[in-house]
């Protein structure tokens, strides 16, 4: 009735969507923040499924391997009092993964041409969108240098 | 291939999510969690109709990167926050931020 593409998207969009419930069910920050990197891994593989490899690549790199470490360390290096205990979650997240995994690898082969596919676009003339290219630069710049300026001035009022 | 409007789906249904959270949450770091989900949300509603558009378009390519930007710099700003108000024991009940200058 169904096949293993719509299975695994079926699949991958109950998980992406119980994960974003639990963002605001669970108690502990630290678990509303795997939460959230379960949402990234869900949506990357979504937008694998929809035949867009290199976006699925970036979604990946940017949002799981930057931005979610990057909140997780920060995190858990500041709740000291409380002991997060990962004994139940990471066994679940593993096997959870593994099963996301061997879904969307069978179903990958099975992907059909999209309409459109991002990286077709990417030698084209970008001239026109550079002044937002630019903003957006500017954008994580102040964000970063504004939040060391922050912390600096935080840590010499206290220190 | 998928029918668009079940991927069009899934992102309303995060964004659904996201603002109940944002509504009826109180802890602000759980709040910028949430505008955090309406942008995945974003992101895959826009994928979705760009593989699904006939012609191959610059525009969305620019938007995917600034949203993507958006979030990054809302991560950061969040954790300084995060590190600040830990640091100085300010209540992280949205109620409860009242003042804008400590």
């Amino acid at each position: 009735m169904f096949g293993i593409y719509t299975v695994a998207f079926l699949s991958l969009a109950a998980v992406t969507v119980a994960s974003s419930l639990a963002i605001f069910i669970f108690k502990r920050l630290m678990h509303a923040v795997l939460a959230l990197t379960s949402v990234f891994l869900g949506s990357a593989l979504i937008i694998l499924l929809l035949g867009q490899p290199i976006v699925a690549l970036l979604q990946l790199f940017i949002f799981v391997g930057g931005l979610s470490t990057y909140l997780m360390v920060a995190i858990a290096a500041e709740e000291k009092s409380a002991y997060i205990s990962m004994a139940s979650f990471i066994p679940v997240a593993v096997g959870l993964s593994l099963a996301l995994l061997f879904f969307t690898s069978r179903a990958v082969a099975a992907v059909p041409d999209a309409g459109s596919s991002m990286a077709q676009t990417f030698p084209s003339a970008f001239q026109e969108y550079y002044p937002v290219l630019f903003a957006v630069v500017l954008l994580l710049s102040a964000a970063a240098v504004g939040s060391v300026l922050f912390i600096r001035k935080f840590i010499k009022l206290v220190v | 291939m998928l029918e668009l409007i079940y991927l069009f789906a899934v992102a309303v249904v995060l964004v659904g999510i996201a603002f109940a959270g944002l509504a009826t949450d109180r802890h602000f770091i759980v709040i910028m969690l949430g505008i955090e989900l309406m942008f995945v949300a974003s992101a895959i509603a826009l994928v979705s109709f760009f593989s699904y558009g006939a012609v191959p378009n610059q525009g969305a390519i620019v938007m995917l990167i600034s949203i993507w930007a958006v979030a990054a710099a809302e991560i950061i700003t969040l954790v300084t926050f995060y590190v600040y108000m830990k640091s100085r024991r300010i209540d992280f009940d949205v109620a409860r931020l009242s003042r804008m200058k400590w």
